[in-house]
Formats: C-alpha cells, sequence, structure tokens
C-alpha cells in the first residue's frame, strides 16, 4: 500500500531533481548577459508600451537608453518626472517635458455644423472617408464615428454630439489617437500651451460659413492682435505656433467665429507656467478669455 | 447556347419592367451645367477656360495630364460663369467648369450630327479621334478608353469583347440603346476592332434581353468573325473578368489584366461614343441612363448632356416621391448612395435610382453565422466573411490575396446577417495599400 506512494514520488522526485539540474545547467551555460540598469531603467518607466516613443515598449526603450545614452531620447507619457528617474539612474541629466496632451481641432459638433444625409455604412471614420466622409458636410471636420474612441486605451477620448472630445486629465499622450484619426485633425500639443485654433478647414470664409457655425473664416483679426508673431496664416486657416505662443489669450476675444480656444491645465498651473507677460496686453481681456472654456471643461 | 462563369455570382430581382419598355427620350437643354474635370479613372484634366469665357458645344475645357487621363468638353454653348469646387458623384470637392447656357446649342466647326461615314480604309485616324473625343468607359468605372485601346507592345491581345450583359437591376440603359442604335452599335464595334487589329469580336447580352440580342444579331449579320453571345442572366455577368470567363473560358489571373487574356472588353455605350467620335467627330458630351427605383414618379431612359443637375432630370421625370429615402449614381449592386446635393451627371452614370423607404429599407446587421453563403457568392473566389473578421479588427495582412475583389456585393447581398461586407472589403484593402505604401 505505501509502495504506491513511495513508489511514483519517489520516480517523480528523481526526475524533478534531475530536471532541476538540467535546467540550472542550461541557464548558467547559455545565460545572455543583460545590463542591469536596463531592468532598473525598464521598472521606472510607465511600462504601459504604448509606442509613443517610436520603440517597441518599454523594454525596447530601456535597452536603447541605456545603449545609447542619448539624452534627447524621452517617454512622453512618463513626462518629467520619469525623465528625472530614469536620469538619475544613468547619471545624467534626460530632457524632460510635461506630457503633451491630444488636441482635437474641430468644434464642429451638431447644432453648430451642418450635417447631411443618413449614413448607414461602417461605424468607422476610415471606413467613412473612403465614401465621402459619412453626414458631415464640412471635408476637413471630425466625422464623428469614434475611430480615435477605439483606438486610445485610457478611455481619454469621447464622441460628444458627433465630434471628438479629449479629456486632458485622462489623456497619457501616447498619440495613438492621432494615427488612429483619417482626417489628421488630432494633434499632440505641449501641455502647457494653451491656445489653439480648433479648426482644419482650408475653404474660404463664405464656404466655411455655410457649412460651420465654428469655422476658421480667414479674417486674420487674430493674427493682427497678437503680439509675438505666433499665429502663421494659410490658405485660409491660422494656425498656432506653439514654439512663440504665451499662451496670454489676446487673440481668443478677438475671434468672430470663436474658434479660438484654451484647453489643457487651467487656473494656478497655468499662471505658473506663463506669468503674464511684461507688453501691454490688458490684463481684462485675458481673464476674461478664460473664463469661456472653464464653463465648457 | 446560354453561356455563364462558373464560380459564384447572384440573382437578385431585376426590378427592369420600370423601364426597359421605355423609349430613350432627350432631356431638353439644361439652362446650366457643371462639368467635373475627374471625369475618368485617371489624372484629372486641366480646365483651359476662365470665367465669362464664351464656350460652344463639343469644344474643349479641359486638357488632360498623362496618358491615363482624358480630354473634357463643353457640353452646350454659353459662356463659362466659374471654375471652382463642386459637390460631385465623384467626390464631394471636385474642380469643375460651369457653364451658362445661351439657349443656341451652337457646336465647334467640324461636327456633323447626321454623318453616319466611316472611312474604314484609314484605320490609323481612329484611335487619335477616339482620344480627342475624351472617351471613357461607360460601364461605371470610366477608364479611359484609349488606354485599354493601346495595349504594352509584348501583351497580344486577340479578342474584341463588347458589353452588353448589364447585370445590374434596374438599369436599362444599355439595353435601350443596343435597341434603338444597334447599327451604330455595329460600327462601334468595327471601329473599335479596327484599332486593336483583332479580327475576333463577342456581343455579350444577358438572356434577359432576347430582343436587344436579335436586334445586335440583325445588326451585326454579315460581319466576319462577330458573335452576338446570349449569357445567363447571373449577377455580375458584365464584370470584365466574369465576362471574359464565360465567353472565351479564359480566366483573368489574380492581379491581372483582361489584355494578358489577350482581350479587351468595352461597354456598349463605349461603341456608341466611338461612332460618334469617329463619324461625327463628336467629344462624349452626352450619355445614355436609366432614372429609375419606386420613389420617382415616372422612371425614364434619358439622353442627357454631360454636367446636366440632377434637379433637370428630376423635374423631366414628374419629381420625386415624397418617401425618397436613398438616392444612388449608378445601380443598386455597386453603386454609390449620395446626399441629396444637386449635383451633375458625368461620362459614368450609367443610372440614378430614387429608392422608397421599402426600396432603401436599413436591416439589422447580425454576427456572422459562418454559413458560407458568401464564400459561395463570390465570383472572385475569395472568402468574404473571413476577410470582413480580419477588416473589423484592424487586421490588414489577409488583404494581400483579397485586392482581386471587385467589390460586386454578391456576398452582401446574399449575407443572411446583413453584415456589410463590401464596406468592410473596401476598407481592409485600402488600409492594405496604405500600410504597404508606408512600408
Amino acid at each position: 500500500m505505501l509502495e504506491a506512494v513511495l513508489i511514483p514520488a519517489a520516480v517523480l522526485g528523481g526526475l524533478g531533481g534531475l530536471l532541476a539540474v538540467v535546467l540550472l545547467v542550461a541557464a548558467r551555460k547559455f545565460a545572455v548577459y543583460e545590463d542591469p540598469l536596463v531592468a532598473a531603467v525598464e521598472a521606472a518607466l510607465p511600462n504601459a508600451n504604448c509606442g509613443a516613443c517610436g520603440f517597441a515598449g518599454c523594454h525596447d526603450f530601456a535597452t536603447k537608453i541605456v545603449a545609447t545614452r542619448d539624452e534627447k531620447m524621452f517617454c512622453p507619457p512618463g513626462g518629467k518626472d520619469t525623465a528625472a528617474k530614469v536620469g538619475s539612474l544613468l547619471g545624467m541629466a534626460v530632457e524632460g517635458r510635461d506630457p503633451p496632451v491630444a488636441v482635437v481641432m474641430c468644434r464642429g459638433s451638431r447644432g453648430v455644423a451642418n450635417f447631411a444625409g443618413e449614413y448607414q455604412g461602417l461605424s468607422d471614420c476610415r471606413a467613412a472617408t473612403l465614401v465621402d466622409g459619412a453626414t458631415k458636410v464640412c471635408p476637413y471636420g471630425c466625422v464623428g464615428l469614434g475611430s480615435c474612441v477605439k483606438a486610445c486605451s485610457y478611455d481619454a477620448i469621447v464622441i460628444r454630439d458627433g465630434v471628438a472630445v479629449v479629456l486632458p486629465e485622462r489623456c497619457i499622450g501616447d498619440g495613438a489617437c492621432v494615427q488612429a484619426c483619417p482626417r489628421g485633425i488630432i494633434r499632440m500639443a505641449p501641455r502647457d500651451v494653451r491656445v489653439y485654433v480648433a479648426c482644419v478647414s482650408h475653404d474660404a470664409g463664405a464656404a466655411v460659413r455655410k457649412y460651420c457655425k465654428v469655422g476658421c473664416i480667414g479674417c486674420k483679426r487674430c493674427v493682427k492682435a497678437c503680439a509675438f508673431d505666433a499665429i502663421q496664416f494659410d490658405r485660409n486657416l491660422a494656425r498656432v505656433d506653439h514654439d512663440k505662443c504665451t499662451a496670454c489669450g489676446a487673440c481668443v476675444g478677438t475671434c468672430p467665429q470663436k474658434v479660438i480656444e484654451e484647453v489643457g491645465l487651467v487656473g494656478e498651473a497655468h499662471a505658473k507656467a506663463h506669468p503674464p507677460p511684461k507688453e501691454k496686453k490688458p490684463a481684462a481681456e485675458s481673464t476674461a478669455a478664460a473664463a469661456p472654456p472653464a464653463a465648457g471643461a | 447556347m446560354v453561356r455563364t462563369f462558373k464560380r459564384g455570382g447572384v440573382h437578385p430581382p431585376e426590378h427592369k419592367q420600370l423601364t426597359e419598355r421605355k423609349p430613350i427620350e432627350t432631356l431638353p437643354l439644361p439652362k446650366r451645367v457643371v462639368i467635373p474635370m475627374a471625369q475618368c479613372l485617371g489624372a484629372p484634366a486641366e480646365p483651359t477656360v476662365k470665367p465669362k469665357d464664351a464656350v460652344k458645344a463639343g469644344q474643349r475645357i479641359g486638357e488632360p495630364k498623362g496618358f491615363v487621363s482624358t480630354p473634357v468638353h463643353a457640353s452646350i454653348s454659353g459662356t463659362v460663369k466659374k471654375v471652382d469646387l463642386y459637390p460631385t458623384a465623384v467626390g464631394a470637392r471636385i474642380l469643375s467648369v460651369e457653364i451658362e447656357s445661351d439657349g443656341k446649342d451652337e457646336w465647334v466647326e467640324g461636327i456633323d450630327l447626321e454623318s453616319r461615314e466611316v472611312d474604314f480604309t484609314r484605320p490609323d485616324d481612329f484611335l487619335p479621334a477616339l482620344t480627342d473625343a475624351g472617351l471613357v468607359g461607360m460601364g461605371g468605372a470610366a477608364f479611359p478608353t484609349h488606354v485599354k485601346l493601346k495595349p504594352p507592345k509584348d501583351v497580344k491581345v486577340d479578342t474584341l469583347i463588347l458589353n452588353g450583359a448589364e447585370c445590374e437591376p434596374y438599369l436599362t440603359a444599355d439595353h435601350r440603346l443596343m435597341l434603338e442604335r444597334a447599327p451604330e452599335i455595329a460600327l462601334g464595334l468595327q471601329i473599335l476592332m479596327a484599332v486593336l487589329k483583332v479580327d475576333r469580336a463577342y456581343v455579350g447580352i444577358e438572356d434577359n434581353k432576347p430582343d436587344a440580342a436579335a436586334t445586335m444579331r440583325q445588326a451585326l449579320a454579315g460581319t466576319l468573325g462577330v458573335e452576338v453571345a446570349v449569357c445567363r442572366t447571373r449577377y455580375p455577368q458584365g464584370a470584365e473578368k466574369q465576362l471574359i470567363k464565360s465567353l472565351t473560358g479564359r480566366e483573368v489571373p489574380p492581379g491581372k489584366l483582361p489584355m494578358h487574356v489577350g482581350c479587351v472588353v468595352q461597354n456598349v455605350g463605349t461603341a456608341f461614343a466611338a461612332f460618334e467620335a469617329v463619324a461625327r467627330h463628336k467629344p462624349l458630351v452626352e450619355r445614355v441612363l436609366t432614372v429609375s427605383g419606386r420613389a420617382i414618379r415616372e422612371p425614364k431612359n434619358l439622353r442627357v448632356r454631360i454636367g446636366t443637375p440632377l434637379s433637370d432630370l428630376v423635374a423631366f421625370c414628374g419629381g420625386a416621391a415624397d418617401d425618397l429615402r436613398k438616392l444612388i449614381f449608378g445601380g443598386p449592386m455597386m453603386g454609390k448612395a449620395l446626399r441629396f446635393e444637386d449635383v451633375p451627371i458625368v461620362k459614368s452614370t450609367s443610372g440614378i435610382l430614387f429608392f422608397d423607404r421599402e426600396e432603401a429599407a436599413a436591416v439589422r446587421e447580425f454576427p456572422c453565422i459562418r454559413c458560407g453563403r458568401c464564400v459561395a457568392a463570390c465570383p472572385q473566389g475569395l472568402v468574404p466573411c473571413d476577410l470582413g473578421d480580419q477588416a473589423e479588427h484592424g487586421q490588414y495582412a489577409g488583404f494581400a490575396d483579397a485586392l482581386d475583389c471587385v467589390e460586386c456585393g454578391s456576398c452582401q447581398f446574399t449575407c443572411p446577417a446583413h453584415r456589410r461586407l463590401v464596406h468592410l472589403l473596401r476598407l481592409g484593402k485600402s488600409e492594405f495599400r496604405r500600410l504597404q505604401k508606408k512600408g
């Protein structure tokens, strides 16, 4: 009776011990050396494997940065904190920025943009653009079928009234939505620069007015209002140059179409990032302009 | 003997009785036309007129850009009003020329609208004449005709196929054209044969049009090497590759063109336009199309100038019914549903369908039940259900073998779960090409 237990136990135990030795030898003999720094750096990264850095996941990023010691390599979702941690591990200063945030350059929701017809095709923006882009008349704006929503792993973008809206506090800045958008209306912007033109229509003003109440009509008032030469103008469309913009908000109030918006950080964080400019930009206008997006958010 | 292709195909309700007995009527001259520069499957033409220019009917207003491109001509006489982007059936914003009619309908010198003379002793003049006339395939794809007629030197073409199958439901324009203009089509066929230097030709007609087959036979009696072949009424009989298989037994390999198996396929409408281009020096400025569907009061076959606004056709056909739900340019299987906009007729518009609530009923889509009907229906031997699944989940690698899909819609027609397979396959193919280009 006891044999029935002991013999199998001895056989399996012996086999297990033998295989353990084989594995031990194999592990020693075929071990691949990896810099312990790689594991340490990888642990310091967010490990979301989002691919925003341009490498195949966090391990790949860690391997590359340990091998090259390139201080320009940057983990966007990690932001400044991660950069500092990685820098201290590698004993160098790694360039750090706050994670960028996705902005949707369209406000053409139901009620302000014209819709026509009834779309019965696939619920996918790219598929819709193959058949003239669903039902919104504007040929540039948000298709509104949510390909970006599907692409986002962090529920940081939603469709509201037929237009995509980013939830900045959830956005980690991996740029998956930018890739997913067939019309290229989602862009990554620095989190601390808050002013941008929420329209991508290159149509002439008269044409824009026909199909959208919040489209850029190319009146150039914002260009004239900007004291920092930060608004570029190209084919009937204004665009904010984030390198020059100080987010003073002077342009926001001048836009007759209310296309220029402020996003991202609000209140104190913004004030800290951007002390009021020394030029005589009326302070009243700046605060007045900051009010509507706060109410909208 | 009734011929057909072996693999796949479906037989949707024909609905041709709405218009098949109605002679072709000529639409009154439109007051204005909008002529898109992009009217062929190739590079758009470059406009050569500017606002306030006076133009005559048949005058060239767009120069082709490159070999795979066709010139565009004014379809009425009058004044150019604007050169701008317009909504059209070929795209939401296409550079077009708007012409306001002077009501005189004056034609450019050298165009003889009554001539029936074709000088077969000088076949070398044919191809330049066809090229200058801006001919494109009239079946719907609008491929430039002169490109098809000039195969590369290493390709040997021995057979011309005239496509009179008209397998799309509702459409009867080709049917009526064959009944009413058979002698002209016969001459056009001989012109195309002379250009290609072939001595064998078929005219493929589905067996739901015996009268057209008889008329064409009569018109072609005594013409050597030409056979009017009756094919089974089976969609997509009129698709190039299927018609070649039905008539010659040859199979076009994946990724190859009909010319690689020695065939060139042209629509009967194209043959008629070829006749007009050679005998009358008349460019392609009008076409025959079918206006049908239950939501148009008087369905008709019409001869229409290119660029005529849709509203003119609707008014001529007694107006649209109140329960109009869907507007389709082309046939119901492969045509394109449009917004209700006043778009112009283009060279490729073979029909315009007005569907009422019942015809356009949007059916609910269910998950695939793996019945395999789409596999049996696919004339190209693909597995649409699997491809649809892949496209739905963003997997496009499998589409390398699916580029042969002609988007005929047989799979979707037969699907009991009403899956939108054509749209999925189109998405898959386009994404595959895009990703491949990106590398």
